[in-house]
């Protein structure tokens, strides 16, 4: 019994293989759609946010207690970036600057927008913002004293920003100016849930500002784009859902004469229902898993494309979009099969 | 007796033709959807982006001097003028409060401005009319990520940032006084600022007091401006050396540029910056998220192609024996082509016309969703969405009749 069904699902599938290819190409279709929205819809709020870090740093973490951050170590997987600051006022031309240390090279790594006029400074040199350049009548190339030393401008950074007022110096330069070891903050890139980092370095005894300018607005703006890619991923998995709904409905309809054969062979309603499911189910599933392959590389070139990056692989994707493709293939042949099963054989084997 | 043939055969197979539609309709309604998002999604993500802040900064032109505060209505009378988001001044000073020294801003909260009526012919007799309108400007507009623990200050209130109101113990409430040289004013703390940037270590008054307070009425020392622009050359245009039709285009594209440029025509003695943190990166998110819809529309759309072409070549490869009739009774091929493609493109166009109107409708609910704002129609996704359903439905015809036209009579009508 079970052999004559089996034999009877894959005969009439490879009769008729020409047009079973088509049903086939429709469900894998439907379903290589479904499987990269899906995957890049999971996976967007990852890859913006890493787009949205250019920004630059959302946290600035103070010292605790004291006034400087000697040594700052965080090992929170969510921490990208962090980059050390002194901040300190000295005289120049008897003007009250206030001078920023740093790590330069990393410093302008986490704030990717910083444009420097020139060369960031190496040894004996410093890197004035535009304002303060200015207000001192500085250029690039030109020597200020600070104190009794000497430094070279190795260039001018343009920022738009209050930065701009400041004069950036390597870190040891800095720390020899002033004669503090340390760090009067540290500027910290948190890629994924502020909150809890924030949680972090406060159980750590430091303190922590969040950076609303950009903290507020990237969380505002993942959140509208996830919920945008979402609503994309929905109308396209309907859509999908709905055109393999047509194809399995006109793929029921047209053999019509096959089951009023079967039926007048003595074919059980049943049966005949388990036979075009069976059929339905190897197409969903053997769609689902070729549009699985075909979504999951169009997702990659997306990444690729847009975000130079893979996009993570998700295994809860695969088992949805085989879930989706079999189901939608399943239901959507139950409505003609029940219309085909109340069929009466001798009106449809009469001829037209 | 052609079109007794094309309404018979569509009449005669209505659940079948009613099935070609309805794939046509899936594809047109996902194809105008997805394509009206993604030709307004720079103007949608633009406006979000804006919660970043401003991205143009004035200053004056020379060293030491100061802008006319009532110059700068006229930042909202340049060609691209509705792309001003807003703006705000600041005019800002060391201060001593408690024999502290502390840095006062002074800044638009949320100030009303009055534009008068513009009636201006811009380049290329581009003619420009409008009525004289108030706005709102200030920085409730332009730098929406600041908090504030209490009430934003009437006149003679102060709002103190958060480690400035630490380190010289003050609270909300509170009054204290700023000294300036040689004169002084008290303020009441009306709230606690907390931006996470430099604020926090200042102290914000409106813009008429620190004037006042410094002695300089009716001057700022810069301006912040949020425009809405365009990616696009950031530097390295010198308008003088551009050709004149590349300098029309220039000008009439909102490019950071462009607006800058236009600005500093209307407010002779400032220079504009691009503020580069939001400017920069800007141009790039927008670019990204463009081409993000784009590909995204690209693949469904080829997916609903495929779909629809699948949908006709299956009505046709069903009627292979109605050919064969008609074959046999003296059709020729062409007007069997005929009638299917006439066929094909009631259906394109039938289905076409629904599901543009069900995908524009989809746009605007995905506008209100996600945006907020309503997501208008362009002729052009409509135009687009509407050939490719009729062109697909043709298309996806083609083949099947090919083998249609090719059938064989005695064949087919021997029966299977």
């Amino acid at each position: 019994m079970i052999k004559l069904f089996t034999r009877l699902v894959t005969k009439s599938l490879w009769v008729r293989r020409e047009r079973l290819l088509i049903s086939v190409i429709a469900v894998m279709l439907g379903a290589a759609m479904v499987t990269s929205l899906l995957t890049i819809s999971l996976d967007i709020r990852d890859k913006m946010g890493n787009e949205l870090r250019s920004y630059g740093a959302n946290l600035v973490v103070l010292p605790g207690e004291g006034e400087y951050i000697e040594q700052f170590n965080s090992t929170h997987g969510s921490i990208i970036g962090s980059v050390p600051f002194l901040y300190f006022k000295a005289e120049v031309n008897s003007k009250k600057i206030e001078f920023a240390g740093a790590d330069l090279e990393e410093a302008r790594k986490m704030n990717p927008w910083w444009h420097v006029e020139g060369l960031l400074p190496n040894g004996e040199e410093v890197l004035p913002g535009i304002n303060a350049a200015n207000k001192l009548g500085l250029k690039a190339g030109d020597t200020l004293s600070i104190g009794e030393k000497f430094f070279k401008i190795s260039g001018i950074l343009d920022t738009g920003t209050s930065d701009d007022n400041r004069i950036f110096v390597p870190m040891k330069t800095a720390q020899q100016i002033s004669g503090k070891s340390g760090a009067t903050l540290v500027q910290v890139s948190v890629l994924g849930d502020i909150d809890d980092v924030i949680k972090y370095l406060e159980n750590k005894n430091y303190k922590v500002k969040k950076i609303r300018q950009v903290a507020d607005s990237e969380k505002a703006l993942l959140d509208k784009t996830q919920l945008l890619m979402a609503l994309v991923a929905f109308f396209v998995l309907s859509a999908a859902s709905l055109s393999l709904f047509c194809t399995m409905i006109t793929s029921v309809l047209e053999r019509s004469r096959e089951i009023g054969l079967m039926k007048a062979l003595g074919c059980g309603n049943g049966r005949l229902a388990a036979i075009f499911l069976a059929e339905a189910g190897v197409m969903g599933i053997a769609g689902g898993i070729l549009g699985y392959f075909v979504g999951l590389s169009l997702a990659q070139f997306i990444g690729m494309e847009i975000f130079d990056m893979n996009v993570s692989i998700k295994p809860e994707v695969f088992v949805l979009t085989l879930l989706i493709s079999t189901m939608v293939a399943a239901i959507s042949s139950l409505i003609p099969i029940r219309r085909a099963i109340s069929i009466d054989p001798v009106v449809i084997l009469r001829g037209e | 007796m052609f079109y007794r043939l094309l309404s018979k055969a569509i009449a005669r197979r209505k659940l079948r033709i009613a099935l070609a539609v309805l794939a046509v309709v899936m594809g047109a309604s996902i194809a105008s959807t997805l394509l009206t998002v993604s030709f307004d999604i720079n103007d949608k993500m633009g406006r979000e982006l804006k919660s970043y802040g401003a991205n143009i900064l004035l200053q004056p032109s020379s060293e030491g001097a100061f802008i006319n505060e009532s110059e700068l209505y006229n930042i909202k009378t340049i060609f691209w003028r509705h792309n001003i988001i807003g703006y705000s001044p600041y005019l800002s000073d060391t201060v001593k409060i408690k024999d502290t020294e502390i840095v006062l801003n002074g800044a638009y909260f949320d100030e009303e401005i009055r534009i008068p009526g513009l009636n201006k012919t811009f380049i290329g007799n581009r003619k420009a009319q409008e009525k004289e309108e108030t706005i709102r400007t200030g920085i409730k507009t332009i730098a929406p990520w600041w908090k504030v623990d209490g009430e934003w200050p009437s006149p003679k209130e102060a709002l103190v940032g958060i480690i400035a109101a630490e380190n010289l113990g003050l609270k909300q409430g509170d009054l204290f006084r700023a000294e300036f040289g040689n004169s002084n004013e008290t303020f009441k703390i009306s709230g606690i600022l907390s931006t996470g940037g430099d604020e926090d270590e200042q102290v914000t008054v409106s813009l008429k007091d620190a004037q006042i307070l410094f002695g300089k009425q009716g001057m700022v020392d810069r301006v912040v401006v949020s425009a809405l622009t365009k990616p696009g050359p950031v530097e390295g245009i010198d308008p003088s050396r551009l050709p004149p039709e590349k300098y029309e285009i220039w000008y009439c594209t909102p490019y950071i540029s462009s607006i800058m440029f236009q600005i500093e025509e209307v407010i002779p003695d400032a220079s504009a910056r691009p503020i580069r943190q939001v400017a920069d990166n800007e141009g790039k998110l927008l670019k990204k998220f463009e081409w993000l819809m784009f590909l995204i529309t690209g693949i469904a759309m080829t997916t609903a192609s495929l779909g629809v072409a699948a949908a006709m070549n299956t009505s046709i490869f069903e009627r292979k024996k109605e050919i064969g009739l008609m074959k046999a009774i003296g059709a020729n091929g062409n007007q069997i082509a005929g009638l299917f493609f006439a066929e094909a493109a009631v259906t394109g166009i039938i289905g076409g016309a629904i599901g543009i109107l069900i995908g524009v409708a989809l746009a605007r609910m995905v506008g209100l969703w996600v945006f907020g704002a309503i997501i208008n129609p362009s002729l052009f996704s409509v135009l687009i969405s509407g050939i490719l359903s009729v062109g697909i439905a043709l298309l996806g015809s083609m083949l099947p009749v090919k083998k249609a036209i090719e059938i064989e009579p005695s064949v087919i009508l021997r029966g299977d």
